[in-house]
């Protein structure tokens, strides 16, 4: 095609935009050479390209960047949740017994709670004065209970430095482990300090068995990439996970409390005693 | 396109196109508005887009939303207009603009796919088969699109001309 005063500006157009082969712009610009007067016509169709000023920029791009997030599936933030409620319920409990200015051994009450096989409750027990030979003088004498080698009814007053390690012998011989039905049932034959502390015996076992049944806690790894929530095996396994640690946090705080209101009614009852 | 394919699309584009939005709308709030969403639905539909068809997709997007919010406010007539290149002035007197300022003044009054053609244009460099691919038009369409812009410029530049050689 030849550039003629019919198609300049389309030629015009075309050359600026690129259109053109070397020997058709040579075409072109012989064409404006020819005719000066489309001279001004043609330099302004060559500057009508549009420039963008790059000092204009999108200041919102942190807005529109997608970073590493971490998805939990709706059972397991009520999974946290309950375990923050019970550990609130245990730090409360601990407050509240501390304000009532019950002399007990928290540390190692709550040391035994985690940590059952050490019978640390015992050992403090038998440093606490407890026995009240006397509580129950209207009873009568006081039959043995199951296990022979239990015999609160005949315990004397003690002080803690002079029987020691008397809980742990009688735990050790007890093989027979008491029922929460065995306990209860006899516990009308029984000094009431001997009950509770068969209870709380029971409860160690109870915790330590609940423990024991527990599958170890999956040593998940939580990458961010891994937690992202793309990966649903993934999600099962945190959310079993944290299920697991919320039934030991609460299933922990529900015999803390137990315990701790045991051996308050101990307290009291050895208050009242003294003040006789 | 991967969740980093997308974060570079992002570094990588959207100035670009918010330039190119910006100067077909001049509304700044409008122009980062159609941007967010494009990029919100590159995101949601980022699982069927390549990579190397995001930067069409987001334009193609956004030339789209932006059209359609021009009928809805009726192009834009009571939003307020942003100049691209202000005109400041120097020593109290105003200076004349430069080519660049009066061409994106002019842009600014060429019909919308006629200003969205040329910006895809020169902006981006795109060829007239991917303009058409963006806007839905032929090939030859954009061609007329661009020559009639290109035109309208032209006498825009011209008129600038004539009115600077009055007032010198």
């Amino acid at each position: 095609m030849k550039t003629n005063l019919e198609n300049y500006e389309e030629r015009f157009v075309d050359y600026m935009e690129g259109q053109l082969d070397a020997a058709e712009m040579k075409e072109v610009e012989a064409f404006v050479a020819l005719h000066p007067e489309l001279e001004e016509d043609f330099r302004l169709f060559c500057s009508s390209k549009l420039e963008p000023d790059t000092a204009v920029v999108f200041t919102k791009k942190d807005s529109l960047i997608r970073r590493k997030t971490m998805i939990m599936p709706l059972y397991a933030r009520i999974a946290a949740i309950a375990a923050s409620v019970a550990l609130l319920i245990g730090i409360g409990l601990l407050f509240f017994n501390h304000d009532q200015g019950i002399g007990i051994d928290k540390a190692s009450l709550l040391a035994s709670l985690t940590s059952p096989k050490t019978n640390m409750i015992h050992a403090d027990k038998s440093a606490v004065p407890t026995k009240q030979p006397n509580w129950k003088a209207g009873s009568g004498p006081v039959k043995e209970p199951v296990e022979p080698t239990a015999q609160p009814s005949t315990k004397p007053t003690v002080k803690p430095v002079a029987k020691p390690t008397a809980e742990p012998v009688l735990l050790a011989k007890a093989e027979v482990i008491p029922t929460l039905e065995s306990i209860k049932s006899s516990s009308i034959q029984w000094d009431q300090n001997t009950y509770h502390e068969r209870l709380e015996h029971r409860m160690d076992i109870d915790l330590e068995q609940y423990l024991a049944s527990l599958s170890p806690i999956d040593d998940v790894e939580s990458s961010e990439d891994q937690m992202y929530g793309e990966d649903e095996t993934l999600s099962s396994k945190l959310a079993t996970s944290l299920y697991k640690r919320t039934a030991k946090t609460v299933l922990t705080a529900y015999y803390t409390a137990d315990c701790y209101i045991s051996e308050t009614r101990r307290s009291v009852r050895q208050q009242v005693l003294r003040l006789q | 396109m991967t969740k980093d394919e997308y974060n570079k699309c992002v570094q990588h584009f959207s100035d670009g196109l918010f330039r190119f939005v910006l100067s077909n709308i001049r509304n700044r709030e409008m122009a980062e508005d159609i941007v967010q969403d494009s990029f919100m639905k590159v995101w949601e539909r980022r699982d069927g887009i390549p990579i190397d068809k995001a930067k069409p997709y987001l334009f193609t997007t956004a030339y789209h939303t932006m059209l359609d919010q021009i009928k809805r406010k009726d192009n834009t007539a009571s939003a307020p207009e942003e100049a691209v290149f202000a005109l400041p002035e120097q020593d109290g007197r105003t200076r004349y603009p430069d080519v660049q300022e009066v061409l994106h003044k002019a842009i600014a009054t060429l019909p919308k796919v006629q200003a969205s053609v040329i910006l895809l244009r020169d902006y981006e460099g795109y060829s007239y088969e991917e303009i058409g691919d963006i806007t839905g038009l032929t090939e030859s369409q954009v061609k007329v699109y661009i020559f009639r812009g290109r035109t309208a410029l032209k006498n825009y530049l011209k008129s600038m001309d004539n009115l600077i050689d009055i007032e010198s």
